[in-house]
């Protein structure tokens, strides 16, 4: 019977260690990463290099201006996608490692028609709505 | 090698209600623009589909023995009182479509949309009462609030409507703060998420941990235990978390505000009695004094202050707080726990006939735009529309809790658990609280069929069909359950028995 239980360790804090190295190595790394191209890049600044970088194109208008609200509808249906893939995968390399081998391969494919298929669902939504048309 | 597919097969109601909501989404999407009134009939449909399958189930077990699976782990439990509260919920949910479907074309409400997010809510508060883990029971309270918040605030063009839904956002996303981090301090005292194993099959779950370890002063525990408790007492609308209640009862859409009083606080009630029976058993003596003091304020400030509402809509709203406190009285008697179960549920089965009838009354004398929802707009009702009053009074003194009548029944139910767990002081505060309510109720009345005005002054009522059904079905309900009230007395002390942990 599968629970959610993990052993409690005898001394709670010892857990934290490798937190707490982990947090001081990615403060160094990151230090030390933007440390590293002050002491041996050299340095020739000219105003076009000094522009924002914009995918080659040539900078135009204010950064500081509204922005269109269909970006914002557009980032949520990217999100939709992007929690899918985020959670597809472990589902396929964890669940579907251990089920399939048991014959249970149409219960996971079913289980992630499921899951898609309110993903689907949202996504007609947002069509429907116009949300995918750029004006 | 089957089970996970028989596990699947448990859930049906719950998939039956969550693909009728997709399949209402999408309905509404490709139904040309006069044809969306269907979508309310269509949301019935799953609605009555589960609620059949849901009451066959009950009956299977009647006179047998009770049947109790756990699904997917030990993350859900199908068992009688989690189909007991389906029946809450679904009748909460059908009452509510049906006083929805007039009023969604009058106010030219989004009717996709609306369904839809009902349909959502319902599956969020099945998958609450079925929840015996803490993330899944999170899960299930975030689809329901969600849906509710949106539900709250769909009649956009009126101001009290989007005020009432940023209320409930922003407090309810507070509440949720809250529930999640009594989680992260439950986790983090015993391990595990799981509340209890009813089965006794494993220790390793909160309730068999508290044993295991004598982790019953542990402070992270009590800690996550109060946290915990104030997220769902948020949903339940229980004093000193009930600030929102008025203003978002009185501001969402009268069919929503009926959907809420009864469905989403049955939810809270049916999560919070899992958690505190099944998962916190061991530390009865702990929360029964806390229960204890919100017990008597909710009683007390529900009451005191629906005495002095002019608005029906708002004094219901307060009268909902009240009846919320009558539950927790149940809550409290832990250590009649059999007795105690059966009754929230019976209680929060006849709430639902009876609060959602009320509301169907409001809305059948209520004008467009909400307006007629006055004391005085009641005025002579009982002589020009002598059953809209009459069905108002046999909802108002069930409300008060006079015999024959479902409330009484209800409230007999809770008075025997706390009496047989000792808890005389708290039966005495109910019984005075419920003598007070009897003041407004009772005022409703008499102002139907004791105060005199010219005919021609009293304002004609609506009489679409599905509201004359959902009063009738409402009214038979009042009756019913407070005439032979066997049947559904025995499931819900079913449900009660099944509660009860075997084991850890």
């Amino acid at each position: 019977m599968p629970t959610l239980t993990t052993p409690i360790p005898a001394n709670p804090a010892a857990d934290w260690l490798p937190v707490a190295v982990f947090l001081v190595t990615a403060v160094l790394f990151a230090a030390v990463l933007l440390w590293i191209p002050r002491l041996i890049a050299p340095r020739h600044p000219t105003p076009d290099k000094a522009r924002p970088y914009e995918c080659g194109e040539r900078v135009s208008g204010e950064f500081w201006q509204q922005i269109h609200i269909g970006y914002y509808l557009f980032a949520l249906v990217f999100i939709i996608f992007d929690v899918e893939v985020v959670f597809l995968w472990p589902y396929v390399r964890v669940l579907g490692g251990r089920l399939i081998p048991q014959g249970l391969g149409l219960f996971v494919f079913f289980d992630l028609l499921l899951f898609v298929g309110i993903l689907v669902v949202a996504l007609v939504y947002a069509w429907r709505k116009g949300v995918l048309r750029w004006e | 090698m089957t089970t996970t597919w028989r596990e699947l097969g448990y859930l049906t109601p719950e998939l039956v209600v969550l693909l009728g909501a997709a399949a209402v989404l999408l309905l509404d999407l490709f139904l040309p623009r006069g044809r969306r009134r269907v979508l309310g009939g269509v949301a019935l449909v799953p609605l009555g589909v589960a609620l059949g399958w849901v009451l066959r189930a009950l009956w299977a077990q009647s006179g047998g023995p009770s049947q109790l699976h756990k699904v997917f782990g030990a993350l859900l439990l199908r068992d009688p009182y989690s189909l007991g509260f389906d029946v809450v919920f679904l009748v909460a949910a059908i009452l509510g479509v049906l006083l929805s479907l007039r009023y969604v074309e009058r106010e030219a409400l989004p009717a996709g949309e609306y369904y839809a997010l009902t349909l959502f809510a319902v599956f969020g508060m099945m998958m609450m009462a079925m929840s015996a883990e803490l993330i899944t029971l999170f899960i299930s309270y975030e689809i329901l609030s969600l849906a509710v918040y949106v539900l709250a605030g769909i009649a956009r063009g009126r101001a009290v409507s989007a005020e009432a839904s940023l209320k409930y956002f922003l407090l309810g996303a507070f509440a949720s703060g809250f529930l999640v981090y009594g989680i992260a301090l439950v986790y983090g005292a015993t391990g595990t998420t799981v509340l209890y194993d009813p089965l006794g099959q494993s220790a390793s779950t909160i309730s068999g941990l508290i044993l295991e370890r004598g982790l019953f002063g542990n402070a992270l525990l009590l800690a996550g235990l109060a946290l915990l408790v104030v997220g769902i007492a948020f949903k339940a609308a229980i004093v000193p978390f009930h600030a929102w209640v008025p203003d978002v009862y009185e501001g969402a859409p009268l069919p929503v505000t009926a959907f809420m009083s009864a469905g989403v606080k049955a939810a809270a009630f049916a999560a919070f009695a899992r958690l505190l029976f099944g998962g916190f058993r061991n530390l009865g003596e702990v929360w029964q004094p806390v229960l204890w003091v919100l017990a008597v304020l909710t009683m007390v400030l529900g009451n005191a202050a629906a005495i002095r509402q002019q608005n029906v809509k708002r004094m219901l709203a307060y009268s909902s707080i009240a009846h919320a406190g009558y539950l927790l009285v149940a809550l409290a008697a832990y250590t009649a726990r059999d007795v105690a179960i059966g009754s929230v549920l019976y209680y929060a089965l006849t709430y639902t006939a009876m609060g959602v009838g009320a509301f169907a009354i409001l809305l059948v004398v209520g004008q467009e735009g909400e307006a007629n929802q006055e004391l005085s707009d009641y005025r002579g009702l009982a002589s020009r529309h002598p059953w809209a009053a009459a069905a108002m009074g046999l909802f108002m003194i069930s409300l008060a809790g006079f015999p024959l009548t479902a409330g009484f029944l209800g409230k007999f139910y809770i008075l025997n658990a706390a009496l047989r767990a000792d808890l005389d002081g708290l039966a005495v505060v109910l019984g005075l609280a419920s003598v007070v309510s009897w003041y407004y109720y009772l005022r409703v009345v008499w102002f139907m069929y004791m105060t005199e005005v010219p005919k021609a002054a009293v304002r004609p009522i609506s009489r679409a069909t599905s509201l004359g059904v959902a009063v009738a079905v409402a009214a038979l309900l009042v009756i019913a359950l407070g005439v032979f009230p066997s049947t559904a007395l025995a499931v819900a002390q079913m449900a009660g028995h099944t509660l009860l942990p075997l084991g850890y």
